[in-house]
């Protein structure tokens, strides 16, 4: 069921992962959000995006024009992730299913600092 | 505190898409971490897994105590009700030493990297997570006051190697002085309560919109336990929340679970109650079967279903290929004699779209079950009453449920 191509990314499950340097840039993929923030998910339209950070050593989602956490992450990668993170990579999570408190998000890298 | 010991094991389910670390131990001490009590997480980790783990502990706000391991253990299933491939680090599993502990309450699930750990605590709950060997908690040096075991009828009719939940309910209360309650989850129609004291009840099972059932029955054992030794609910009580809960998981995949949510009328999923025992209908299974990505899905559906106990006739089984006179009349007999219509209707094969027609002209119900539809493609189908499900596990429990009212 899983595999790698020869380009060294796996594409099994939510987050695609590259071996090679640019590995940072190269993270994306579905996340559900772990203890969303309902009084703003509830509200939030679909294609919504948010700043995703470090905050206390936990990834979290930042809604952009309040700043507010609204949320966390908790994708297969987390490690990896974080090591971008802390790098200076910047990542956006784009809000693209909601199910009542079920939220997913598209995660993408936007460059480096 | 609330003690879990279990597994922290990666997880990968292609249909639907799902990545990432849970494993029971993991995913019951986030279940519950917000019910009140502090719980500790007790796992077996890899060093190259230190990290997630550790990340995982401060997400939920649970304490946590890791055990060395030289394995990495990952969990691939198709879809949510696939047997996983497991994959290992070493081949055979390198097992680690025995663990041990001494708390009020644990909740222990049986893990791959080593032997049942030795307890000693007022409240054991014990889920002996193995479908092949299980093992049990109260055939160790444990001491335990109350324990209450938790686990699939497949899976105990194999350890005690009896063919009924009667035999088997009788047969783990004759081996165990300490064994207070008895649960045997037997899937979408709920589980069966037995007592020390020869007490029975049968817990019922939620109506969902979805079904995503890995690790559903890790939630129904987490609940259970906090309701039962933390709360002191009584077992029938505590099973029918964790009961609730599971739905709840099922339906959404959402953790921590809100326990103020179990006592509210937020959650208001119509209650399933059909026995497995009485259980005996007919499943017509509708689909192509003309590529090998046709066949396998036919196959993998009527596994599925025959699991749950039910009749299928499958025109590819039952029928197979021919004349077409001789083809269509035999089919559409079973389909007569078919209590309900599965269809996997994946591009529009005509031949099902056919046998869709006809089930509902003959007021049959109909499943189906199709993945990438279009609104516009969908408009007779969903207009004449058909229920319609684009993921496969919720598509089969559908199948079952519907077939029962």
């Amino acid at each position: 069921m899983s595999g790698s191509s020869s380009s060294g990314r796996s594409y099994m499950g939510g987050l695609s992962i590259s071996d090679e340097p640019e590995e940072c840039m190269e993270i994306k993929g579905s996340v559900r959000v772990v203890s969303p923030t309902m009084t703003y998910f509830s509200t939030v339209l679909i294609n919504t995006t948010l700043e995703v950070v470090l905050s206390d050593a936990i990834v979290v989602l930042l809604n952009h024009e309040t700043g507010d956490e609204v949320g966390s992450l908790n994708p297969s990668n987390i490690t990896k992730l974080k090591e971008c993170l802390e790098q200076g990579y910047k990542y956006e999570a784009n809000i693209y299913n909601k199910d009542g408190a079920s939220i997913d998000v598209q995660l993408t890298c936007i460059g480096k600092k | 505190m609330i003690h879990v010991i279990g597994g922290f094991y990666n997880e990968l389910c292609l249909y639907p898409q799902w990545h990432y670390n849970f494993g029971s131990g993991a995913r019951a001490a986030a279940a519950i971490a917000e019910f009140g009590d502090k719980i500790c997480l007790h796992s077996y980790v890899h060093k190259n897994k230190e990290q997630e783990f550790e990340y995982f502990s401060k997400l939920y706000k649970i304490d946590s105590k890791m055990i060395q391991s030289s394995e990495i253990i990952n969990f691939e299933y198709y879809h949510s009700l696939s047997k996983p491939n497991i994959y290992t680090l070493n081949t055979p599993i390198i097992k680690q030493e025995t663990y041990s502990l001494n708390e009020d309450i644990i909740i222990c699930y049986g893990m791959m990297e080593a032997d049942n750990p030795i307890l000693n605590a007022d409240y054991v709950i014990f889920d002996p997570q193995s479908e092949s060997s299980p093992s049990m908690i109260f055939e160790n040096d444990s001491n335990i006051n109350h324990l209450a075991v938790i686990l699939n009828v497949e899976e105990a009719k194999r350890f005690t190697k009896q063919d009924n939940i009667d035999n088997i309910a009788k047969y783990l209360f004759e081996h165990s002085d300490i064994l207070d309650v008895l649960i045997l989850k037997d899937g979408p129609f709920g589980a069966h309560l037995f007592t020390k004291d020869n007490g029975y009840s049968h817990i019922d099972s939620y109506e969902t919109n979805n079904i995503f059932k890995i690790g559903s029955g890790d939630i129904f054992v987490a609940v259970f336990s906090y309701l039962w030794a933390k709360d002191k609910l009584t077992p029938f009580e505590a099973a029918q929340k964790a009961s609730l809960a599971t739905a709840y998981y099922c339906n959404t995949k959402i953790l921590p679970i809100g326990k103020e949510m179990l006592y509210s009328d937020e959650l208001n999923f119509s209650k399933i109650k059909i026995h497995k025992e009485k259980f005996n209908k007919t499943i017509y299974l509708a689909g192509p079967f003309f590529s090998m990505a046709d066949r396998w899905l036919i196959e993998e559906a009527k596994v599925q279903l025959e699991k749950f106990g039910a009749n299928v006739f499958s025109p590819l089984h039952e029928v197979g290929f021919g004349e077409a006179s001789f083809v269509a009349k035999e089919d559409l007999t079973g389909l007569d004699n078919a209590d309900i219509l599965y269809a996997v209707l994946n591009n529009y094969d005509p031949g099902t779209v056919f046998e869709i027609g006809y089930a509902i002209s003959k007021k049959i119900p109909v499943v189906i079950f199709i993945e990438n539809e279009t609104a516009i493609n969908m408009t007779m189908f969903e207009g004449s009453g058909c229920m319609i499900e684009n993921d496969f596990s919720s598509s089969v429990y559908k199948v079952i449920w519907e077939s029962s009212k």
